[in-house]
């Protein structure tokens, strides 16, 4: 326990000596002695310091107690995250009485010990007045974020002592607020919410004392102050074909090269993004490698499928928008679809066909929807073409290559594929009766579809349809 | 095998030249109008072949376009001191591109290389058997060309039937799907089944590029133009359309 009488004010703050090289241990205790709860701050001071403690408020009575040791091995951090070096043995301790109007009163003292260098000193080292301060500063000084997104602002607060030394410690606002709530809101934790495009102000409001002495004892100077930093709401969005998902992009897979008729296969696609307020920069990235972009500075951004992606929206793109120094980066879901089924969408038409002489049966129209593995549809105009092999014999006589659609055509942009079914064969004239199964194999961008099929001569089912 | 190739549709059975000269009148008519108009547009391509393309989707004109492919061709160089007719366009094209002619058939305006035109050894001059198209659309009438011209090569193929079918893709905006097409006849020519498709489309226009120096594998005619292939098995040729609204 200290042994020492409150005194004056001046004594509300000191700084001390502390080692804890070899069995060195220092142990520095806080009392509150007066009559109203106090404030105080501390700061370890040393080459590469300072280490700054967040402020702490004491009850009436209530100690608190300061293992060097303790705090360097445990690297227990600071207001901001900083930790002591695992070497350092020794320093200054600087405590201050801070931001407590009125006849608060804290007293300190250190204890250092060795028991093998049979050393026990005691430090009660009073300065002279308390520390003044803070004058409180958002940190960073100014905040981006987008629309419907949040960032959280930070603060601290410069103090000097009575020998005009400057450190940051930490700064409490009594309320936070933005000017113009249409743009920004902040809620008491400091959450910065953006509402719309635009920009305003956050302000904080916190309370300071500064201390100034007569030559006889110390004078407390009580005032409000406040921090102001600018807020930028932006919004970035972003378009791009065939959309996957939700919120998601999607690039079709190829696989070899075109065959003779066909279109050339497509594996890219674009994305464009668009920020508001316009003026700004576009940065585009992925740490994926089943993706390459090209042209990643600019508002759009070309998109080049390398390896099939496993679940949908596995492929992360981050879109990052600056304007005046602000950014907002929002994540991009996307997807490199390599066609995998033809989903069935519905069966259109279907009754007797138009046969050569000779021959009757019948037709079905269906519309299959060209899908990735995960049943995505692949909204891309996909080169497509087919082929039929039937088992033969069978009992329509048809030989064992049936009629496909030949290189040279594409599935609709959404990725939809109408297919026209028949079979014409002697042995359903005159409510004769036939089958032929076999099987459909389509090629969607190189990539082979499998389907089987079972035709007679009153129906035709595909795929189970 | 024999196969008979003659002259085109004037030549054959006065049955077959009611099927399709009576539609081709009409359409006839409209399109010596629109070649007779002057010429508001200048084709930006760089090869003649798709300077013709170019003009023929701004006119909206059915067109078939026999051409021996090129590769790298100029551009040709329009001379545009008056303001020429679109027909006037289309001869400054094909001026640049000896041995090319320009002729309306039925509706359609026909361009082809009089070298090759009536050769033999062109598929479009292959006459095949029956054919019947009603009321299908331009993916169904050239899978029903495909059968017939299939079904006239290799006939014991095609003995007990045929199955299968055709697919494009949905939905779209270039009226190809549209179930317009309705003709038939025998003894028609490739050539005058595909004129018959564009003219009954009415959004549309063919093209086949031919190969004089190279023959199919397997068959007795001139390749076209392989994409991506140097052996060609199957027989190509393009529909383009005109407008896609």
């Amino acid at each position: 326990m200290p042994l020492r009488d409150s005194g004056k004010v001046r004594n509300a703050t000191g700084s001390y000596p502390w080692r804890v090289d070899n069995d060195y241990s220092t142990i520095v205790v806080l009392t509150n002695i007066g009559n109203q709860p106090a404030r105080f701050q501390v700061e370890l001071r040393y080459p590469g310091g300072p280490y700054s403690i967040k402020q702490r408020e004491l009850a009436v009575g209530e100690a608190a107690s300061f293992d060097l040791r303790q705090i360097r091995d445990e690297q227990q951090p600071d207001r901001i995250g900083k930790i002591l070096p695992a070497n350092l043995d020794r320093g200054q301790f600087h405590w201050s009485l801070v931001v407590t109007p009125g006849e608060a009163r804290i007293i300190g003292r250190a204890e250092v010990v060795s028991r093998s260098g049979r050393v026990a000193s005691s430090y009660s080292c009073p300065v002279c007045c308390p520390d003044s301060g803070p004058a409180g500063h958002f940190d960073p000084n100014a905040y981006g974020l987008s629309v419907d997104g949040f960032v959280y602002t930070n603060a601290h607060g410069d103090y000097y002592d009575c020998y005009y030394n400057y450190y940051l410690g930490s700064v409490s606002f009594s309320q936070i607020f933005t000017y113009n709530t249409g743009i920004a809101t902040v809620d008491g934790g400091g959450q910065l919410n953006g509402i719309a495009v635009g920009s305003t102000d956050v302000e904080g409001d916190y309370t300071y004392l500064e201390w100034y002495n007569d030559g006889m004892d110390c004078y407390q100077y009580y005032g409000y102050g406040s921090a102001t930093a600018p807020v930028q709401v932006l919004r970035v969005t972003w378009t791009t074909p065939g959309g996957v998902g939700q919120n998601g992009g999607g690039v079709p897979m190829s696989n070899g090269t075109p065959p003779q008729g066909s279109p050339a296969f497509i594996n890219t696609t674009t994305m464009t993004a668009t920020g508001s307020p316009s003026g700004g920069t576009y940065s585009w990235s992925t740490s994926s490698n089943k993706v390459t972009l090209t042209n990643t500075s600019s508002a759009t951004v070309t998109v080049t499928a390398q390896t099939e992606s496993e679940n949908t929206g596995d492929v992360s793109i981050s879109l990052t928008y600056t304007l005046n120094g602000n950014s907002v980066t929002v994540p991009v879901p996307f997807t490199v679809q390599k066609p995998t089924f033809m989903d069935y969408v519905s069966t259109d038409n279907s009754g007797a066909e138009s046969c050569p002489a000779g021959k009757s049966g019948p037709y079905k129209d269906i519309t299959w929807q060209l899908a990735d593995k995960n049943h995505n549809p692949i909204k891309f105009a996909i080169p497509t073409y087919d082929t039929l092999t039937n088992n033969t014999p069978n009992s329509c006589s048809v030989p064992a290559a049936g009629e496909g659609t030949p290189p040279g055509s594409s599935t609709g942009a959404g990725g939809r594929w109408g297919h026209h079914y028949s079979v014409c064969s002697s042995a359903c004239n005159n409510g004769g009766s036939c089958s032929v199964t076999g099987s459909q194999k389509y090629f969607a961008n190189g990539s082979e579809i499998d389907q089987s099929y079972t035709m007679s001569c009153a129906s035709i089912t595909v795929d189970g349809h | 095998m024999s196969i008979n190739l003659r002259g085109d549709c004037w030549m054959v059975s006065r049955m077959l030249c009611l099927v399709l000269l009576v539609p081709g009148i009409v359409f006839s008519q409209n399109l010596s109008s629109k070649l007779s108009q002057k010429a508001d547009f200048i084709p930006t391509t760089n090869s003649p072949k798709d300077a013709l393309i170019e003009v023929a989707q701004h006119y909206k004109l059915p067109m078939g376009i026999e051409w021996i492919y090129a590769p790298n061709q100029a551009r040709p160089t329009l001379l545009i001191e008056a303001q020429p007719t679109v027909r006037g366009m289309i001869d400054m094209i094909l001026r640049h591109t000896p041995g090319y002619v320009f002729e309306i058939k039925n509706g359609v305006i026909s361009i082809s290389n009089y070298s090759i035109a009536e050769n033999p050894r062109n598929f479009l001059n292959l006459r095949i058997g029956e054919y019947n198209a009603s009321k299908v659309n331009v993916f169904g009438a050239e899978s029903l060309l495909r059968i017939a011209i299939g079904r006239r090569l290799h006939p014991e193929r095609y003995l007990g039937g045929t199955n299968g079918g055709y697919g494009y893709g949905v939905p779209r905006q270039d009226g190809l799907d549209v179930n317009s097409i309705s003709f038939s006849g025998t003894n028609l020519t490739v050539r005058d089944v595909l004129n018959a498709i564009v003219r009954e489309n009415g959004n549309s226009l063919w093209i086949v590029e031919l190969r004089a120096s190279k023959m199919m594998k397997d068959e007795p005619f001139f390749a076209q133009r392989a994409y991506g292939s140097d052996v060609q098995t199957q027989f190509t040729w393009q529909i383009i359309p005109l407008v896609i609204r």
